[in-house]
């Protein structure tokens, strides 16, 4: 049941973010919905679930659209899973955390892929680096993060425990 | 344990991919098969709803059109006379349209389905693919006005991989091959190498060369994936780098590349 929910949330999460999102570009930069959904499903769900559908997700927009193959799987993997480990100790009812986490994911995603590119040897100049790592699409996410994470709570509703009567 | 497995394999995968293929293998091909009939779908439909928007914006604006309207309207009867004029030059105007359509490569026309989600590079998926005739390293190209009304190809980018019903097109200002090109009033040549917030940087073979902003970049062909004399952009800005004896130009591309929609395909 749940893997079903979620292998339908990450095929309409590709074709939203790849033919709608891009006509709501702000100054060139798209959100990356991709990345709230994996940090909100790792907050929600734990490290196994958040890892392979990081993986899952990274890999087919790397089948779609990269140049290389892995790339966003292997970000999006170790993301999910990072969060996934110290899911347990946090408060996952609170709004803020999904918010704060998208921001420095977003950072660090944006980072670890410039890395990557640095290792391929591919010749990006390290201003255009920066302007990219630290761009509007951090805020951007954060609004996302909110209004997915407002979503989410009605799919994945905790079952409440309930003695007695009904 | 297992986690540090999957990275390795991921890890090794993107070594092994990161150079040119020769094709997609079946399961990148299949995966493509099905996802992009439907973000052909979805695509439409942002372009409409976007379309839609704009038009809702327009509607506060209009009854200052109305006012601009009349003006034009006094403006296009004269324009009209104007153009009588022109029909009197049939026979010329027919000489030139044909010339512009001698000149046309066999072209395939097709429409973007999807766009690459990250800010780091400008890639996308168009609906035609093998089926249709369309190999690896053919250009992609839009009709370009130029400024004296002669439409000229403009170049897009080029197909990177083919699948069966779908193909992925790099565009010129993420292209990781360098693109050579030519300056049209001087026939000086040099090389696009990077790019830099829409922008394409490159420098120039001779360092003395006389290119002044607003000089016409065309292909040269040197290379051979790009094909000769397609239209690039205008130089934007020239710049000297003293101790390294070059020339370095930024060029601003003639296609808009955030309002793509339809393109053309040119089969070798």
């Amino acid at each position: 049941m749940t893997i079903t929910t979620l292998l339908l949330i990450l095929l309409i999460n590709i074709v939203f973010q790849s033919s709608i999102l891009p006509y709501f570009s702000l100054f060139g930069y798209t959100p990356n919905t991709g990345l709230v959904l994996v940090i909100i499903i790792a907050l929600r769900k734990g490290k196994y679930y958040g890892g392979f559908f990081g993986l899952a997700l990274g890999l087919i927009q790397d089948i779609l659209f990269g140049q290389v193959l892995g790339i966003n799987g292997l970000i999006l993997f170790i993301i999910g899973y990072i969060i996934g480990l110290i899911q347990d100790s946090l408060d996952i009812e609170n709004i803020v955390i999904p918010i704060f986490f998208s921001a420095i994911f977003t950072i660090f995603y944006n980072f670890s892929y410039y890395l990557i590119l640095f290792f391929l040897s591919r010749d990006i100049l390290r201003e255009i680096m920066i302007k990219i790592v630290f761009s509007i699409e951090i805020l951007y996410n954060m609004i996302f993060a909110a209004l997915i994470y407002k979503l989410f709570s009605k799919i994945f509703v905790i079952p409440n425990l309930r003695f007695g009567k009904r | 344990m297992m986690v540090t497995a999957v990275a390795i394999i991921l890890i090794i995968i993107i070594g092994v991919t990161n150079k040119d293929r020769i094709s997609l293998t079946k399961f990148e091909k299949i995966i493509g098969n099905i996802i992009s009939p439907i973000t052909k779908v979805t695509y439409n439909i942002g372009n409409k709803v976007t379309g839609f928007f704009s038009n809702l914006s327009n509607i506060s604006n209009l009854k200052e059109e109305n006012e601009e309207l009349k003006i034009k309207v006094a403006a296009l009867e004269d324009a009209n006379s104007n153009l009588q004029n022109l029909i009197g030059q049939y026979d010329f105007l027919k000489n030139e349209a044909s010339l512009i359509d001698n000149t046309n490569y066999e072209l395939i026309s097709a429409q973007i389905t999807s766009k690459e989600p990250g800010n780091w590079y400008d890639i996308f998926i168009i609906d035609k693919g093998l089926k249709d005739g369309i190999g690896k390293n053919d250009n992609v190209i839009q009709g370009i006005e130029t400024e004296n009304g002669v439409i000229e190809e403009g170049i897009v980018g080029r197909v990177t991989d083919v699948g069966d019903n779908w193909a992925r097109v790099v565009s010129i200002i993420s292209e990781q091959n360098r693109i050579s090109f030519k300056a049209i009033r001087t026939q000086d040549g040099g090389v696009l190498s990077r790019s830099n917030d829409g922008e394409i940087i490159g420098y120039l073979f001779d360092n003395e060369a006389d290119i002044v902003p607003g000089d016409k970049i065309y292909t040269s062909g040197l290379g051979e994936v790009f094909l000769q004399d397609l239209y690039i952009g205008e130089v934007d800005e020239v710049q000297e780098v003293e101790e390294e004896l070059i020339k370095n130009i930024t060029v601003k591309p003639a296609i808009d590349f955030k309002k793509l929609f339809k393109v053309f395909v040119i089969i070798d």
